[in-house]
């Protein structure tokens, strides 16, 4: 295992190598990019694109929240190339969530649910529940309307409801 | 409780443990742009993306797409295409008995027939954008009042600086625009004494500009609350979203028109039924700039439909929107509101167009209008005119007296079930793309002149022109046929076909001259009109780049191709005898694009037109092969200046040295992110490039940086 920098939230992180910014945010851009493309590999293409694109362009962040924001902003676009170019589309898996994640660990298939929800939605949802931004957060994030962004967030609720249950679940 | 569990499930998510070694071997090979690897792989399919989808919109995007759709696509990818002779027919149709509707029920009729998708279903795609463009509120729908009109100027920075009138004298750049003279809406223009700016699409800056001296005028919010509504009533049942966006803007004199459209979606239980609408309006803003501080609105002009595309001829902005009609939700034929095209002038009430302003086809079936209309932006009291046809749009082509309106469209048909020779059941499955036109005659009244219909696709505006009465299309042409055997599990046999063809058309859409399968297996990238000539670029693992004479429209002919690696995916006239291409370049085996390039290719003799000289730019991707308003080429001035990744490049050309790279300006994060909405433009003896947050002033002959203005500093 190698040194696994820490990071002082309101600095500005030194320039980071591939390994310290693989080590820090991997997981988290890996599980984002899983579910806007809920396949393994396109998920992975579009981690990998945006840590060479941190690499390359070395960006100046102003403290290590911008760099998380940003890190997060260029692994949406990069899904997004993947997941519009069709021929991804056409050899996607028909059950993504098999391949995605272990069925066990999903019993109460809350992430099969999440995964079902059309891709803005659900790239909200994440951001919302397992990250924590604010809905003005994930506007500029996504580069939307705040409004548009609460849309998501109410349609996508109403169809987890539906998928989950109303028991007052999500 | 969702929030723990989908976070206990995502906490158990971790990426392959080689990833990381392998995005070290990525980084090590740089220079391959891997995304657009797929993309041109998946070029290959292109026929049947497109079937993908047009059969979405029967689809929720939470339903698996059916079996048979999916293997169709894999199939085509892995087999090589088999190619079928002779399986084009029918070319070209004109003369399809368009004319002004005699009542609203005819309209009806021919929105109702032939909707054969589930009813009440709403059509997604997977990136939850709607498939089908729009349709306006049905009547009856909770719909809050349009929050009125009322800009807020800010920031009233600036000393008064001298405001002209008319136009400057100046010598400036103006947007890139396909055809001379005809203006095209962008997000910045220039005046010559000022830089006008969409920001964010919601804020106008006006920018006094003098040499390197650059000051704010004003700031203009263009609508409260950042154009954003989200209204949601107490229970959580149903809630309204409306947005707005400007999108483009247009300079004439003391006047400014800016382009914005407004869409919106909302839930609402009609009799205890959840029912969900969407739709979209475009509209024109017109404010009074004389006093450059205090932009002062004027005017507002709404009309139904997505915003399509727009033209500028003289103080004439023709706005072009396409408008799909959901006929669920009880629209009824009595109501001609819920089903027609609308406009509304400055807040006033909504008007639904007259039925004889809306051309319908004598028979047939569509699913949207296209919505066309004038407005003269130095005298703007309403429409000047405003008309409507049955069919949707997605590009347009003016001249200033013609305005073309094309639409794709794609067909497939599926026989019955049928048996073989070997007693095999199965069922045969035909497709194909072709371009619908609208022929508008523009003046005080617009007309709608004729329609046609090609085979084939159309790669944007440049695939079109009109010269001499004629008008001149370049298309790619995609068929398909595939065999299903239906017995046990079904298997499929595929076939398809793919070229590319030049049609040379009158004004009726009768068909003059062809010249057809040009370049099979390539699609497209590029086109351009120069006169009697046409140049255009096909491509799969090199470049073809066509040269074909249109001197005499009945007889065209092909006097060049010239094959090189890579690709050209914009074409512009680089004075006598020179053309530029921007593209990108591509192994010449596999077709992977390996990043940008510009190739200068001398067209001097068309019958052997070939490659001067080529420069490579550090960068994989370029915005200007998708928007060429993003690109400044002007030949006397000797300037190509575009966007690219992380930069701004200006190069120059010299005919012994080519290419020369004189400045590269480093984007701020905002526009890389963003894909980049710099603009470089020129006044005089100053280039300019403006970029999200800041303006630079360089000098034209050194390109040697002079100012930087932070312009949304304070934002």
């Amino acid at each position: 295992m190698e040194t696994v920098r820490k990071i002082e939230p309101s600095l500005p992180p030194a320039p980071m190598s591939l390994e310290a910014l693989y080590y820090e945010y991997s997981d988290m851009l890996y599980r984002l990019a899983l579910v806007r493309t809920r396949n393994r590999q396109d998920a992975e293409d579009a981690v990998s694109e945006a840590f060479l694109r941190c690499i390359r362009k070395n960006p100046k962040f102003e403290n290590a929240e911008h760099q998380k924001a940003w890190l997060i902003t260029v692994t949406i676009n990069c899904s997004k190339s993947i997941v519009t170019s069709a021929f991804r589309r056409h050899t996607a898996t028909e059950d993504p969530t098999a391949s995605v994640c272990d069925p066990d660990r999903d019993e109460n298939g809350v992430y099969a649910a999440v995964l079902k929800l059309p891709e803005k939605q659900r790239t909200a949802v994440h951001l919302f529940y397992y990250e924590g931004y604010s809905v003005l957060e994930i506007a500029n994030i996504m580069a939307s309307p705040e409004s548009t962004v609460k849309s998501w967030l109410f349609r996508a609720r109403q169809q987890l409801k539906e998928m989950l249950g109303d028991n007052g679940y999500v | 409780m969702f929030r723990d569990d989908y976070k206990r499930v995502n906490d158990g998510i971790h990426p392959d443990p080689e990833l990381l070694e392998r995005i070290r071997q990525r980084g090590a090979k740089r220079g391959t742009a891997w995304i657009w690897k797929a993309a041109t792989i998946a070029s290959a399919c292109a026929v049947l993306v497109m079937g993908f989808f047009l059969v979405l919109p029967s689809l929720k995007a939470d339903k698996a797409v059916p079996e048979s759709t999916k293997d169709f696509a894999m199939e085509s990818c892995e087999e090589s295409a088999v190619v079928t002779e002779g399986a084009f027919d029918m070319v070209v149709e004109s003369d399809l008995g368009i004319a002004p509707a005699e009542s609203y029920s005819e309209i009806f009729a021919l929105l109702s027939s032939g909707r054969d998708y589930a009813e009440g279903d709403v059509a997604f795609n997977d990136s939850n954008e709607l498939v089908m463009d729009d349709g306006d509120l049905p009547t009856g729908m909770l719909q809050p009042e349009t929050p009125a009109l009322d800009p807020i100027p800010t920031d009233e920075a600036g000393a008064g600086g001298e405001t002209l009138e008319g136009a400057s004298d100046k010598n400036y750049s103006g947007t890139n625009t396909q055809v001379a003279g005809i203006d095209e809406g962008d997000i910045v223009k220039t005046d010559g004494d000022y830089i006008y700016i969409i920001k964010d699409q919601q804020t106008l800056y006006i920018v006094e500009v003098n040499g390197s001296e650059m000051n704010v005028a004003s700031r203009t919010s263009l609508f409260e609350n950042g154009g954003s509504l989200f209204v949601e009533d107490d229970d959580g049942k149903s809630y309204y979203n409306e947005n707005r966006f400007a999108l483009e803007l247009y300079v004439y004199h003391d006047k400014l028109a800016i382009v914005v459209n407004n869409s919106y979606d909302g839930q609402k239980y009609v009799d205890g039924q959840e029912s969900w609408y969407y739709g979209n309006d475009s509209s024109v803003l017109i404010y009074d700039i004389s006093d450059r501080e205090n932009p002062a609105v004027e005017n507002e002009l709404m009309q139904s439909g997505l915003y399509v595309d727009s033209r500028m001829v003289g103080e004439m902005l023709y706005v072009v929107s396409s408008s799909y009609v959901c006929l669920d939700y009880g629209i009824n034929e009595d109501e001609p509101m819920g089903y027609c095209p609308v406009y509304r002038v400055n807040g006033g009430e909504k008007t639904v167009l007259d039925c004889s302003d809306i051309y319908v086809p004598k028979e047939g079936t569509a699913e949207s209008f296209t919505v066309i209309s004038c407005v003269d932006v130095k005298d703007n009291g309403g429409y000047s005119s405003i008309k409507a046809s049955l069919g949707g749009s997605c590009d347009i082509y003016c001249n200033g007296d013609k305005l073309l309106v094309m639409a794709e469209n794609y067909e497939s048909q599926t026989g019955d079930e049928l048996t073989d020779g070997q007693g095999r059941s199965y069922i045969e499955r035909s497709s194909y793309t072709s371009t619908s036109f609208l022929l508008f005659e523009l003046g005080t009244e617009i007309e709608l002149t004729a329609q046609g219909e090609v085979r084939g696709s159309l790669l944007n505006q440049y695939s079109v022109d009109m010269e001499g009465g004629y008008i001149r299309v370049v298309v790619t042409r995609d068929e398909s046929s595939t065999t299903i055997y239906t017995e046990g599990i079904d298997s499929y046999e595929y076939s398809s076909l793919r070229d590319n063809c030049l049609y040379v058309l009158d004004e009726s859409f009768n068909l003059v001259s062809s010249i057809e399968s040009l370049a099979e297996d390539e699609i497209i990238r590029s086109v351009r009109f120069m006169g009697d000539t046409v140049y255009f670029v096909t491509f799969r693992t090199t470049d073809p780049l066509f040269t074909v004479d249109l001197s005499d429209p009945a007889a065209p002919k092909v006097l060049s191709e010239l094959r090189i690696d890579g690709f050209s995916s914009y074409l512009h006239s680089y004075g006598d005898g020179l053309l530029l291409g921007i593209g990108y370049n591509a192994d010449a085996d596999t077709g992977a694009v390996t990043g940008v390039k510009i190739s200068m290719f001398d067209i001097s003799d068309p019958n052997a037109v070939f490659e001067l000289f080529r420069m490579s730019v550090d960068a994989n991707h370029t915005i200007a092969s998708e928007n060429y308003k993003a690109i400044l080429v002007d030949a006397q001035k000797n300037i190509i200046a575009f966007p690219a990744e992380g930069n701004y490049y200006i190069f120059s050309y010299n005919a012994d040295k080519g290419f020369e790279l004189e400045s590269t300006i480093a984007l701020s994060d905002d526009d890389c992110l963003g894909m980049s909405d710099a603009r470089g433009l020129y006044i005089d003896e100053v280039f300019y490039v403006v970029m999200a947050e800041r303006i630079v002033a360089l000098d034209m002959s050194a390109l040697s940086l002079t100012a930087s203005l932070d312009y949304a500093k304070d934002n």
